[in-house]
């Protein structure tokens, strides 16, 4: 491992993880509690369709930021909006979005496809942190920052809200706004995750690091400081496999998170 | 007398008809009806939370609430003094509660015997012991206005012991709107009592 690490790629690929982890593993605790597992799934799925749609409008495919933002905090937005006005269930809403970018995203791949490598579309699905560049770096740089600038101040908020909104509404808590500005970032972060984590499997980083903590801590502090442990943990290794092995590194960093789970399982089976 | 809450013909849509009543400063005002009468919807309304026909004017700028049970216990793990912290201030709590805080948290939790419950998981506390957490989390800055959904429903002895402790105690410094469905208990303590039935609404 540390001679591979001598490689300027390698080194990009370290720093992305060590970027991306505490990124997405520092705001899974307050996707947990809100309930937004499923609704990261689908804003993750709606990059591939971002991608698409960039390459039709001549975006470049391995940078097709316009069409991946826009697209992505679309879904997001309009998600929330709906489900702030419908009767459904939220995770039924999450549903019928999912497969509406879904079905959108998979007739824009097969029209573009000729216009590039299917390696190109593994690399958006599955991850592939071999290939950052200098720009995914300070986009995850940025979305980091904005994280810990916009989420940062406003986390007690989104944590008594998903307590109990009559908590949150004699507090005056602004809870629309709040609400609105969390996914934004969300969707910052999952979007600038892709490179890393694959848009197929980016939300197991928003989840499951979260779900380990919750194993081992009973406190909010503890679950926020096990969760960015386990996804620094399972990040870095998995790249070390995805290098060793040749495996997508999103593939390989899900695997090592499921691992993590497990691991925190333990100590619950021994009571 | 100031009015702090004043309501007027307030209807929700299926809950709520018509209902009006004025809640003055410093009243322990009890609202009080059989499940269904649309109790709970009233408090929903005056926090906001649901749309309505009427008139709903709360003057107070520092409100409380204490629910009768919170939304999502256990899928979020937050302590007792968390809770305090993410109730009132914006330094994330997840880096930690300053001393002070946790002083003052220390101090209103003694007020309802519970001054060993701060490092406590609300997930392990049971009914009783929430609703007094609840109480002493609502009672730590001073509000002006006090609402409570039905705080005696289904406690143990020792915390309704507590919770009639506080009530009392509460008279006269902070108006209190009580909402519950137990009629006598509510005459023994209450200022004012207002009645709702289940499908006229107000009774003044």
């Amino acid at each position: 491992m540390t001679d591979v690490l001598s490689f300027p790629f390698v080194q990009r690929a370290l720093l992305a993880v060590l970027l991306a982890a505490p990124l997405l593993g520092g705001l899974s605790h307050l996707v947990v509690a809100r309930r937004l597992a499923f609704f990261s799934a689908a804003v993750g799925q709606a990059v591939l369709t971002g991608v698409a749609l960039g390459v039709l409008l001549g975006e470049p495919v391995d940078a097709p930021w316009g069409s991946v933002f826009g697209f992505s905090l679309f879904t997001g937005v309009v998600l929330v909006f709906v489900r702030r006005r419908s009767l459904l269930p939220p995770d039924t809403l999450v549903g019928v979005l999912l497969a509406f970018t879904l079905g959108l995203g998979v007739c824009l791949l097969v029209a573009v496809t000729r216009r590039f490598n299917i390696h190109q579309l593994e690399a958006v699905m599955f991850g592939s942190v071999l290939t950052v560049q200098p720009v995914d770096l300070v986009l995850l740089g940025v979305a980091l920052a904005l994280a810990a600038a916009v989420v940062g101040p406003m986390a007690n908020r989104l944590l008594v809200q998903a307590l109990d909104a009559r908590l949150a509404a004699a507090a005056k808590m602004p809870e629309a706004r709040d609400e609105y500005l969390f996914v934004v970032v969300l969707t910052a972060a999952i979007v600038v995750s892709v490179k890393v984590m694959g848009a197929l499997m980016v939300e197991a980083m928003l989840v499951v690091p979260a779900a380990a903590a919750r194993n081992l801590a009973g406190s909010a502090r503890g679950t926020f400081f096990f969760s960015v442990v386990v996804a620094l943990l399972a990040g870095v290794a998995g790249l070390g496999v995805s290098t060793q092995v040749n495996v997508p590194s999103g593939a390989a960093i899900v695997l090592g998170l499921a691992l993590a789970f497990v691991l925190s399982l333990l100590p619950r089976l021994r009571r | 007398m100031t009015v702090v809450v004043d309501v007027e013909r307030l209807t929700v849509p299926g809950r709520v008809e018509g209902v009006s009543f004025q809640v003055e400063q410093g009243a322990l005002h009890a609202l009080v009806g059989p499940n269904g009468s649309g109790k709970s919807t009233v408090l929903d309304a005056l926090l906001g939370l649901v749309p309505f026909t009427g008139k709903v004017a709360v003057t107070a700028a520092r409100v409380a609430v204490v629910p009768q049970r919170l939304e999502v216990p256990a899928a979020l793990p937050l302590t007792v003094l968390e809770l305090f912290g993410a109730s009132r201030t914006s330094w994330p709590v997840v880096l930690g509660v300053g001393g002070g805080l946790r002083e003052q948290a220390r101090k209103a939790l003694e007020e309802v015997g519970l001054a060993g419950a701060l490092e406590r998981p609300l997930s392990k506390l049971s009914g009783g012991e929430l609703r007094r957490v609840l109480l002493a989390n609502a009672l730590c800055d001073a509000p002006e206005l006090l609402l409570l959904d039905e705080p005696e429903a289904g406690l143990d002895a020792a915390s309704a012991a507590v919770l009639g402790d506080a009530l009392r105690g509460l008279t006269g410094r902070l108006t209190t709107l009580w909402i519950s469905h137990d009629a006598a208990r509510v005459e023994a303590l209450a200022t004012k009592v207002t009645r709702l039935s289940g499908a006229a609404g107000a009774a003044p």
